[in-house]
């Protein structure tokens, strides 16, 4: 894992809280993991979140192959019959998952005395090879799940610093 | 008494997931009805004859968002309990859902049973 010079204590658990929170609790499914992400990203659909404040702007990036967010999808509307008709409904569903999973994390980030807003998700498909781990930025959280036998990455990249009025 | 919901969501996914959260979580679930937006929902419910004891509403909506569908909705007279169901929490927006007419305030993730507690909690008898 990357190391994290927040002054944001305990970035990664509160990430990995975040995932645990609304898979386990809003799915219903086990997760196993997390394990270090350290190069590119394998996932294939990325679900994308924005975060921002004065002293702490981010992103928050979920990442799964086809059959994995379809499995994710599946599993979050109560059953593959309903997806079918709909083919929407899986990249809705993703969007809504990294949605859920921003709210978490804002709401612990809150809890540390620094607000944040999140953005409208945003979900890219056809997107394998586009980002990796690190991606340049010097404050990284970032790791991978592994879901009903399908991998799941979450990325967290953030900088701090006060932004003036 | 069954107990009938007005699902307000722009999202079909999370009306989907709504209602199949209502259908667990133990309660005696009658009609539901969809919106996708406060204008919708306000709508439904001040000129479009549907009757419900419960509205649950997301927050952000385009057209009209949550907290301005209540408002709008008690301004017309409509009494239902609703419950505002968001990704963030916060006494900020507990209290701006409040003051706008809102009876109750759930976050997402939440599970069937939590959100059952939720409903029962704003349609208990006094």
């Amino acid at each position: 894992m990357s190391a994290i010079t927040s002054s944001i204590p305990r970035l990664a658990p509160i990430l990995e809280s975040s995932v645990r929170e609304v898979i386990e609790t809003m799915f219903g499914l086990t997760l196993d993991g997390p394990n270090e992400l350290d190069g590119p990203d394998p996932a294939e659909i990325f679900g994308i979140i924005g975060l921002a404040g004065k002293e702490f702007r981010g992103m928050l990036r979920l990442g799964g192959s086809n059959d994995g967010v379809r499995a994710l999808a599946a599993a979050f509307l109560g059953g593959e019959e309903m997806l079918e008709g709909d083919p929407s409904m899986i990249s809705d569903g993703f969007g809504e998952l990294v949605n859920m999973i921003g709210g978490t994390l804002k709401r612990q980030i809150d809890e540390s005395g620094v607000k944040i807003e999140l953005s409208l998700p945003s979900v890219m498909e056809g997107a394998r090879g586009i980002f990796d781990a690190r991606d340049g930025h010097s404050q990284v959280a970032s790791m991978t799940w592994t879901v009903d036998g399908q991998q799941l990455s979450t990325t967290l990249v953030f900088s701090e610093e006060v932004v003036e009025d | 008494m069954a107990i009938d919901i007005l699902l307000v969501d722009d999202s079909a996914v999370m009306r989907k997931v709504l209602t199949r959260a209502l259908r667990q979580g133990g309660l005696d679930i009658g009609e539901i009805h969809e919106a996708g937006d406060g204008t919708e929902a306000l709508e439904q419910v001040t000129k479009g004859g549907i009757s419900v004891s419960l509205v649950l509403c997301d927050w952000n909506m385009p057209n009209m968002n949550g907290p301005d569908f209540v408002q709008e909705a008690r301004n017309a007279g409509f009494e239902a309990p609703v419950i505002m169901v968001t990704t963030e929490g916060g006494d900020e927006r507990i209290a701006q859902a409040t003051e706008a007419g809102a009876n109750g305030f759930i976050c997402k993730p939440f599970t069937p049973d939590k959100l059952a507690d939720a409903i029962n909690s704003v349609l208990a008898p006094a």
